[in-house]
């Protein structure tokens, strides 16, 4: 085998996708050449880290977003046959998704959407789920004028750009930038079940200084609201985005102070 | 004729489901700078050489779930792959 073939074939030679009198062919045109060593050396590194990639890997949510998006589309076309007729009909905008969550339908008992455990899950498996879905990293939330909103959530309310590098320039063309707020947890708020559907979800940022946010808000032209306590020891302002997504800047009272 | 059709087709959207219920991945994880750098240059990536690699290289899809999953040909996925190591082997061992 020549060296330019055993190149084209590396790619497969890793994969396991030989037949194994080919992968014999690229093992020893490998043990008699060092720069072709080398470049299995690199890929394999490559996709050692790639195995590896931690959940906060940008272009990860931006793909699972995309893929989201075709299931959907997928979903949106007329069904073809018996086997689709319990794919139910979803709300086509979704204002807030957590990543990690992909919009599918689920397919009925024994249909032919069913999908089949890959593998069997044993009850002390299941008794120790804890921490087994992960943590919720981040909300998203779908934006109608990029520019303006990124606008909004830089200057405005101050988080810094991870995504994408070149944060300075015109982000208004990006279909994916990720701010850095330091944290975020998934909360649910129980005791209003006839607004369950009607409120949107809402993004929620911690303070230690709430009097001082609520000022630089203001400064900056948001309607902020008075502060309100809906719960003992809790403080909150509410807002709006440009767009109308509704969030509010919250601070914990210590215990002493109460 | 149809029912491999609608055969393909439920085999597609299986496989959007299982991806759906792969959580993500958690555990051994590489220094955050090293992971910052593959994310970067992962980013930088034409979108399908981008989706080909993350579904194959992070997620360990195959050619051949890959090609039904986004509607490639299975030499296409390859060719993909094969574009998105080369890139970023350079970028990470210039």
């Amino acid at each position: 085998m020549n060296h330019r073939h055993a190149l084209e074939l590396l790619d497969d030679f890793l994969d396991g996708e030989l037949s194994p009198a080919l992968s014999a062919d690229v093992q020893r045109h490998l043990d008699g050449c060092v720069v072709c060593r080398a470049r299995e050396g690199q890929l394999r590194r490559l996709v050692a880290r790639a195995r590896a990639l931690p959940d906060l890997a940008a272009p990860v949510a931006e793909l699972w977003e995309g893929l989201r998006r075709r299931a959907e589309t997928a979903r949106r076309r007329p069904r073809v046959g018996p086997g689709l007729a319990a794919w139910p009909i979803a709300a086509a905008a979704t204002a807030v998704a957590v990543v990690g969550w992909l919009s599918l339908p689920s397919s009925s008992p024994g249909g032919a959407g069913q999908i089949q455990p890959s593998r069997t899950v044993g009850a002390a498996e299941v008794a120790g789920h804890a921490g087994a879905i992960g943590r919720l990293s981040q909300v998203i939330l779908n934006v109608g004028d990029m520019g303006a909103q990124v606008a909004f959530y830089r200057d405005v309310m101050g988080f810094a750009i991870v995504y994408p590098q070149a944060a300075a320039g015109d982000l208004a063309r990006e279909t994916f930038v990720r701010f850095d707020t330091g944290g975020a947890f998934l909360v649910l708020h129980a005791g209003r079940a006839g607004r369950a559907q009607r409120d949107e979800p809402r993004l929620s940022f911690m303070t230690d200084d709430l009097d001082l946010a609520r000022a630089v808000l203001v400064s900056r032209g948001v309607e902020v609201s008075r502060v309100r306590s809906p719960a003992p020891g809790v403080l909150v302002v509410d807002a709006r985005d440009p767009e109308g997504n509704a969030f509010h800047v919250e601070a914990r009272v210590p215990a002493q102070e109460r | 004729m149809a029912l491999s059709a609608q055969r393909r087709r439920t085999r597609r959207l299986a496989l959007l489901a299982r991806l759906a219920a792969t959580p993500f991945r958690s555990g051994a994880r590489p220094s955050r700078e090293s992971a910052l750098d593959l994310d970067k240059a992962v980013a930088a990536l034409p979108p399908r050489a981008r989706e080909v690699f993350v579904l194959h290289d992070v997620y360990g899809y195959d050619h051949t779930e890959l090609a039904q999953l986004l509607g490639i040909a299975i030499g296409t996925s390859k060719a993909h792959l094969h574009r998105a190591r080369c890139a970023l082997r350079e970028v990470l061992e210039p």
